[in-house]
């Protein structure tokens, strides 16, 4: 389905969103300059926004710290935020968020904790029309639009917001409005996607040829900035937080040395080339990387994916 | 049509009905379990032992609303282990994992190469089975576990030969790493193999039966790894694109092979 709708429109789609008992969040700058999503309905879209620095989608559905079982009576708490309508993320996320879905949803176990704050999330992905610094979301299949993990995806074209639907949800809040002609928007995507750069997709893959994997452990300094945000790193370490009569599970990272530590202070992975390579084999091998460049943003190490590209693909 | 089980990482309360002293620094936890039915061999539960974290262990055998639980004193969680008493509240999850495939080596002679404490997760395996002879081994003969089952294992006409790394003074039988009791007749006159015990030992155990001629997709290893959820989501298990609380803990000798494959970029 797809639908033509003015902003107008599109704000009166969050105001009935707000209607059903959703909270809407969309960007806004606070005051020192950094996005984050605020609670309302915004008057406009902000045109120079970029994306979050934080993978926020990531922590709606899996906080970085929650608890999850009383160790006094075995009792299960689960942490929720309540109904969100999340406006304004950006298609790389929504894709992450597939992927999130797909793994604690979709294979032998389903997770419980995830499930219900996933089935609370509304999502309204709003379609890139220039490239983040250090992103490669065309050559990762995640953008500039979304395939998927979006329930409503925007794309601006030509003053309008031309609306796809992703779930039955959406098919509904955008069943009174006008048609959009798809051919136009084929137009317009095609005329956006030349200004993001593609890579050859066949050489980002793993194994990470041994001298670029050097280069990236003798770089890494281990702070986990890259893991921390990156939007489908979702391991996960559980514990007894000292004092408090919970277990709580919180985000790991597999570049900490701590997250390979067996009993007595033994490693899997004691060395940080093997600590890498199962980072990259993660990311590339299995495929979660979604080419939003936050870890090349925040590594201080110059030990992040703009570093891996620059060595793999060298001129291109 | 896919089978989707829900989860949510809470144990259940169970609590401690006996603990048996195996060897030094070795013991089994007897713990009543009310699905200890759906217990299957090979499998594993997630133990909580009221504080700390939880910690995978293989389930060693199974009673009536019971599940048996063979524990070395290693880590931190394990310590406090062993600090409980007959009649105190621990927490259970699970069983979770791949079991050994009984529907294929019931129809043939399975060969046990075990080392250590290997024998727990094999335990209800082997004495499932009819045709199978057990090659175990351990440090030294203080070390071996369930003594008092040899006798009866060996009525029933199980064969088992034992080996120590070291002998003391009361030990009698041979003597050396549990590869040197593996030779071409034994490997011939068993078609399926299982390993279990400390990684190095199934890595050298492994390759030897199949260098005596054994297929890999005969030979079975369970692998041990690092695990925080016991379902598949908490990412610490992961080896290639295998998580081995779900896609293992048993895995046979070609598939890890393949593992291998894959992580040296041979496979897509």
């Amino acid at each position: 389905m797809l639908k033509r709708l003015t902003w107008e429109q599109v704000r009166d789609v969050l105001r009935n969103l707000e209607g059903m008992g959703y909270t809407v969040l969309h960007p806004a700058k606070n005051e020192f300059g950094d996005w984050i999503p605020r609670q309302g309905i915004p008057e406009r879209w902000p045109e120079d926004f970029p994306n979050y620095l934080f993978p926020f989608l990531r922590e709606i559905v899996l906080p970085s710290t929650e608890p999850v079982f009383d160790t006094a009576d075995y009792r299960p708490i689960f942490h929720t935020y309540g109904k969100i309508a999340f406006f304004g993320a950006r298609p790389c996320d929504a894709t992450a968020l597939a992927y999130t879905d797909a793994f604690y949803l979709e294979r032998l176990f389903r997770d419980k904790h995830y499930e219900k704050r996933r089935k609370d999330l509304f999502v309204i992905s709003v379609a890139c029309t220039r490239p983040c610094e250090n992103s490669f979301c065309r050559t990762m299949g995640a953008g500039p639009f979304a395939g998927k993990g979006f329930d409503i995806q925007l794309y601006p074209v030509e003053g309008l917001w031309y609306a796809e639907a992703g779930s039955d949800a959406a098919r509904e809040l955008l069943r009174d409005y006008p048609d959009a002609d798809a051919g136009r928007l084929e137009e317009w995507r095609k005329k956006v996607l030349e200004r993001f750069p593609l890579y050859d997709r066949t050489k980002l893959r793993y194994p990470v040829p041994s001298p670029v994997r050097d280069f990236l452990s003798d770089r890494c300094f281990s702070c986990g900035g890259c893991i921390w945000l990156c939007p489908t790193c979702t391991c996960y370490n559980e514990r007894q937080p000292a004092g408090l009569n919970v277990v709580v599970r919180e985000q790991d990272a597999c570049l900490l040395s701590g997250y390979h530590r067996l009993a007595k202070g033994a490693s899997l992975r004691p060395t940080m080339k093997e600590m890498m390579g199962f980072r990259y084999e993660c990311k590339l091998g299995i495929g979660f990387c979604t080419g939003c460049g936050r870890c090349s943003t925040t590594c201080i190490g110059y030990a992040a994916m703009d570093a891996y590209l620059e060595k793999t693909l060298g001129g291109e | 049509m896919k089978l989707h089980l829900n989860f949510v990482n809470v144990p259940l309360p169970a609590r401690i009905v006996s603990i048996v002293d195996e060897a030094p620094d070795i013991k089994t936890f007897v713990i009543r379990y009310d699905r200890s039915a759906q217990v299957l061999p090979g499998q594993f539960v997630m133990l909580f032992p009221g504080r700390l974290w939880e910690i995978p262990i293989s389930v060693a055998w199974t009673g009536d609303e019971e599940i048996a639980l063979t524990i070395a004193r290693v880590g931190k969680v394990t310590s406090a282990l062993f600090q409980m008493n007959v009649g105190d509240k621990i927490g259970v999850r699970g069983p979770y994992g791949r079991p050994w495939p009984m529907d294929l080596l019931r129809d043939g002679r399975v060969l046990f190469v075990i080392g250590g404490l290997g024998l727990a997760p094999v335990l209800m395996a082997f004495e499932q089975l009819n045709k199978a002879t057990l090659v175990y081994g351990a440090r030294s003969s203080r070390f071996l576990l369930y003594r008092d089952r040899y006798d009866r294992w060996k009525r029933e006409g199980k064969e088992v030969l034992l080996t120590v790394d070291r002998a003391s003074e009361e030990w009698d039988g041979h003597v050396g790493v549990v590869t040197t009791l593996l030779d071409e007749e034994i490997v011939s006159s068993h078609d399926y193999a299982v390993v279990a015990g400390p990684p190095i030992m199934m890595k050298f155990a492994s390759e030897m039966l199949e260098k005596l001629g054994m297929e890999s997709d005969r030979i079975f290893l369970t692998l041990e790894n690092h695990m925080k959820c016991g379902v598949g989501l908490c990412g610490h298990c992961r080896v290639g694109d295998k998580y081995v609380c779900v896609d293992g803990p048993v895995f046979s000798l070609k598939e890890i092979r393949r593992l291998e494959e894959w992580a040296a970029g041979e496979v897509i």
